[in-house]
């Protein structure tokens, strides 16, 4: 089952002076099971496109398909509480959004709200908790007791405790210390690669992206301009240069040694895979 | 005469685990300090403690020789500056000349002056054109700007950011940076910046480890971020060109350079071209 765009249009606040176009005639479809990235500057039209994927927002014009939906402008919100069970939304800094007394509480909230029994719902929460790495001592804490990562966590276990097929996260990481920010994405991988679940990452990382994602969606002022695997994308560095973002350190060392009279032909992803060639041309 | 100066400080918000515990350490004129630590070191607390926000617990804060104590407190605010990390939160004004005027009123500046006085900080972070728009319409990076100019027009000695980058997207990022490393180098003013930000902390005179309430480390860059192991097993990262040279020396390729990029290409072109 899909998730796709096909010629979506989105207005805010159309028919007012203030009317913008956020989203131009996207056609795109995720491929199933897998990590997308999607990247672009601000006010590209990323965070615009995922609310359309829990129907957040409705397409002003054209169709979105996710997983057995088709959503378009005429759907009411209410007939799409069902697809909120299947596609978990986490919105940046959603440490903001706790407000139960107990971190048990607050991730058991998602379930109950979807109607599954008191005692169920604790269980799937636990679950959640040890997910995302925090241990049984927390259930019983504040959340406003907690340090900054730790609240983080504690936001994306209530939306994993609601169990989705596909998660959708608008940058997870800003914030976090750099091992923090590097189990999240762990953890993602895990829940992909464990659990099958889709993940979509809105993200200005682009180290995250070489290292964790397998497919890049590129937006640029509503566009979505490419869509490429990841090891495709990084293979031009102009691709990159277009849209302002920072080239990954990897790519950086590469393109350096490239100059300074290097000749690689493989494609490189790793660290290691650059140590490897820079080896090979240095003892050959 | 140091801006910062810190002996034996201990904070604790419970009264049981110190969150700051006996942290000593010096802050020179003009220099470039990073503060960095995992997410709960103590880092932020530090500097809150700093400009009196938070009461310490025991120990010694002298800012330019004067210690902070309830009596001196507004001379010493003067002297420094604060941007903290969520850009939305440390708006007052309806507009962005209220807002940088504001404080300037809380200093008793005479009105007079006030004009001219906005104008010029509003120049100097750019932000010129934006001064009668509401802070709310601005971008990430604008509104760091704005609160930037706000600080400076205390003219403080001292800057300290608070992961002030961290919630901008890299184009905001570059934005602060290019203005903060101007601030530096023009005005000789002391920077002290907490962040997490790898890269800036390679470039930085100084660095500064916290790891659980400590200060663990203490000194220069080049010598502290070489230290792959050490990095992670105070829960942060070592830089890209360290991890990259360690990879180089399980393969038998010994560098000399190890943290500047440029130095290790140069280097590894020469191996190179030697053999």
């Amino acid at each position: 089952m899909p998730i796709a765009f096909e010629k979506v249009n989105f207005k805010y606040a159309p028919n007012t002076p203030f009317a913008y176009e956020a989203l131009k005639n996207i056609d795109l479809a995720f491929e199933m099971g897998k990590v997308t990235a999607i990247i672009g500057p601000t006010g590209s039209g990323k965070s615009t496109l995922v609310q359309h994927l829990n129907a957040l927002l409705l397409p002003s014009e054209g169709t979105v398909l996710v997983l057995d939906r088709t959503i378009t402008n005429k759907h009411k919100p209410k007939e799409l509480k069902s697809l909120r069970q299947r596609v978990g939304l986490v919105f940046q800094f959603p440490e903001y959004q706790l407000f139960e007394e107990t971190i048990l509480k607050d991730i058991m909230f998602g379930p109950l709200n979807f109607k599954v029994p008191e005692a169920q719902a604790k269980v799937l929460a636990m679950n959640a908790l040890k997910l995302v790495g925090l241990d049984e001592s927390f259930a019983e804490k504040s959340p406003l007791d907690i340090s900054g990562g730790q609240k983080r966590r504690v936001a994306i276990a209530g939306i994993l405790a609601i169990n989705p097929d596909v998660l959708v996260l608008d940058e997870p990481t800003a914030g976090l210390d750099p091992q923090g920010s590097k189990a999240m994405m762990e953890l993602f991988l895990r829940l992909n690669k464990e659990n099958g679940k889709t993940i979509l990452i809105v993200t200005h990382d682009m180290e995250h992206v070489i290292n964790y994602c397998d497919n890049v969606v590129v937006m640029k002022d509503g566009e979505v301009i490419n869509h490429q695997r990841v090891t495709d994308y990084f293979e031009r560095k102009t691709q990159v240069e277009d849209i302002q973002m920072n080239l990954p350190q990897l790519l950086m060392f590469k393109e350096a040694l490239l100059d300074g009279g290097f000749e690689f032909k493989q494609p490189m992803r790793y660290l290691e895979d650059l140590a490897e060639a820079i080896s090979k041309e240095i003892k050959r | 005469m140091n801006p910062i100066k810190v002996n034996h400080l201990k904070f604790s918000y419970d009264l049981e685990t110190d969150v700051v515990n006996d942290v000593s350490f010096t802050v020179e004129k003009g220099s470039y300090t990073t503060l960095i630590g995992h997410n709960g070191s103590g880092k932020s607390t530090i500097a809150k403690l700093l400009i009196g926000l938070l009461e310490k617990g025991s120990g010694e804060i002298l800012i330019d020789d004067l210690e902070l104590t309830e009596a001196n407190l507004d001379v010493i605010r003067r002297k420094i500056g604060i941007v903290f990390q969520n850009p939305d939160n440390q708006f007052i004004g309806a507009t962005v000349r209220d807002d940088i005027a504001f404080g300037l009123e809380n200093h008793q500046v005479d009105p007079a002056l006030m004009d001219d006085i906005i104008n010029n900080y509003a120049a100097r972070v750019d932000m010129s054109k934006y001064l009668d728009q509401e802070p709310t319409r601005l971008s990430g990076g604008q509104k760091q700007r704005v609160a930037i100019a706000g600080v400076l027009a205390m003219k403080p000695e001292i800057l300290i950011l608070d992961e002030a980058t961290s919630m901008l997207d890299p184009e905001g990022k570059s934005e602060i940076n290019a203005l903060v490393n101007a601030l530096h180098k023009e005005y000789g003013m002391t920077i002290l910046s907490i962040t997490h930000d790898i890269e800036e902390v390679k470039k930085s005179d100084h660095v500064l480890i916290m790891f659980d309430g400590k200060i663990v480390k203490d000194g220069l860059p080049s010598e502290i971020m070489i230290d792959e192991k050490e990095m992670i097993s105070l829960k942060l990262d070592a830089p890209f060109s360290v991890k990259l040279a360690n990879a180089l020396k399980r393969r038998g390729i010994v560098l000399k350079e190890t943290l500047d990029t440029e130095r290790m290409v140069a280097e590894l072109c020469l191996l190179r071209s030697k053999k």
